[in-house]
């Protein structure tokens, strides 16, 4: 099948576009790793084992 | 058809990735069992049961992360400083081929290439870092050490840039 210039260089923007897209979604992978730890929810925002509340 | 400069990046982006997850995890667990630190697996990755002890975990476990990266830097900072193919001494070469480890001695494209890729990954976990200690969830430190080897190793391939540059 033969292929127009215009044609062309539209099939090779969209590829290096999606090319692009997978070179920076493998660079944020380590960043998106930083999310793989958390705090429970309802958790102390102190040192575990300390009291937060305040004596009444 | 496909831009050769893009898939050389991929290429050599991929192990990277890799290299800095699995430091991820096996440092998040490392230093939560070193520091007595009790650590849950959910469903949304490690938990923590207080703040500060997340804090401490997260903090030493991105300058893993960062000092991880550090030796992958080295390691293509010292091939690009010693054995690159435009200013690798003749007597070192002559020794490198005598011992048949001439594929120590790379090209301009794949050093820079690498370079590239794991700068690039150096300086997103510096924005990285600077956003969670930002938010309360880093030590602050952590981001200027990591902004300080960030600075130090784009100094460095600079410089073998400029040595590359002067000598053609």
């Amino acid at each position: 099948m033969k292929v127009n210039k215009p044609e062309y260089f539209e099939i090779k923007f969209a590829t290096d576009l999606m090319l692009l897209i997978l070179l920076l979604a493998l660079l944020a992978l380590p960043v998106a790793s930083l999310g793989l730890s958390g705090v429970q929810p309802g958790a102390s925002p102190q040192i575990a084992g300390s009291s937060t509340s305040s004596p009444r | 058809m496909f831009s050769k400069i893009l898939i050389k990046l991929i290429d050599e982006a991929i192990v990277p990735a890799l290299y800095l997850i699995t430091v991820r995890i096996v440092s998040l667990v490392f230093i939560s069992r070193s520091l007595d630190i009790p650590i849950n697996l959910g469903p949304s990755g490690f938990m923590y049961t207080s703040q500060s002890d997340y804090m401490q975990v997260n903090s030493y476990s991105l300058l893993f992360m960062v000092l991880a990266l550090c030796l992958g830097l080295l390691h293509v900072i010292v091939k690009s400083l010693v054995f690159h193919d435009t200013h690798i001494s003749p007597p070192l070469a002559a020794k490198l081929h005598s011992f048949k480890a001439q594929h120590l001695i790379q090209n301009s494209f794949h050093l820079y290439s690498q370079g590239v890729v794991w700068l690039a990954y150096l300086y997103f976990l510096t924005i990285g870092a600077g956003l969670m200690s930002l938010f309360g969830l880093l030590y602050a430190w952590i981001t200027y050490v990591s902004l300080g080897f960030a600075v130090l190793f784009t100094y460095i391939f600079i410089l073998d840039a400029e040595k590359e540059i002067n000598e053609s």
